[in-house]
């Protein structure tokens, strides 16, 4: 059962570390998923308001949401844990993503 | 008067033709609350205080907000600038009160926008340089 916040690997693709699962559960059977791409280490300095810094199994991570992207459901890879303990910068890196600031 | 003539502007700001043909002779003063919604028809192009006959004071209030205020015999005119609006400012240390009085919530918004793409312009360069070597993830899908 796929859950928003979710984050996959996607199969070893380019320097990420995988996806997070953007799309809310209700729309989690979709076969197109919007997910947000996170990247190995934390973010560049001085940072842009839409990159959340992730904090997983003791490592840093980066969210990008300008690479916000909707993919097919099927091209994601094994669930490696979850980010729901940072939704809230997640939503607010969203937000500013729409709103500019 | 910026664009806004006849009919169609008395009508997008609320008031009677004859009116706003007397305003724009020069012949009769707005209300607060009509030059208020003059500015914001035109976009700050021609500004309440300036429809008022009035030199713009600025004040700054909680909450986040910072409003623009015009003495106009015993009422006053506030212009609101937007909670995020102001933080945004504050943050890329635009001075609000300077951009208010040069032209309005308009000239606030730009210099704010201004700042932001200095502030990250390398972030935002950096950001492109990425997606130029590696595309985008719904490339690599064929989602686009």
């Amino acid at each position: 059962m796929r859950e928003q916040f979710d984050l996959y690997d996607l199969n070893g693709t380019r320097d990420l570390k995988g996806v997070c699962l953007i799309s809310a559960g209700q729309y989690a059977n979709l076969e197109t998923l919007v997910v947000v791409p996170v990247f190995h280490g934390p973010p560049d300095e001085p940072r842009l308001p839409i990159h959340t810094e992730i904090d997983f199994a003791g490592h840093q991570y980066t969210a990008k949401f300008e690479l916000l992207a909707s993919i097919p459901a099927a091209s994601l890879g094994e669930k490696i844990g979850h980010i729901r303990e940072q939704k809230y910068e997640l939503k607010n890196a969203l937000d500013r993503l729409i709103a500019g600031y | 008067m910026a664009g806004l003539t006849g009919g169609r502007a008395a009508k997008l700001v609320g008031t009677a033709q004859s009116h706003w043909s007397g305003i724009e002779t020069g012949n009769k003063r707005p209300s607060p609350g009509l030059a208020e919604r003059i500015e914001a028809a035109t976009n700050g192009e021609v500004t309440a205080a300036e429809l008022l006959g009035l030199n713009a004071t600025v004040s700054a209030q909680g909450m986040g907000e910072t409003s623009r205020t015009f003495e106009y015999e015993t009422q006053a005119v506030t212009v609101a600038v937007p909670g995020y609006l102001s933080r945004a400012a504050s943050d890329l240390g635009v001075n609000i009160e300077d951009e208010l009085s040069r032209g309005g919530l308009p000239t606030l918004k730009q210099a704010v926008t201004d700042a932001f793409l200095e502030r990250y312009k390398d972030a935002i360069e950096g950001t492109n340089e990425y997606v130029r070597k590696h595309g985008t993830l719904s490339q690599q899908f064929g989602m686009i």
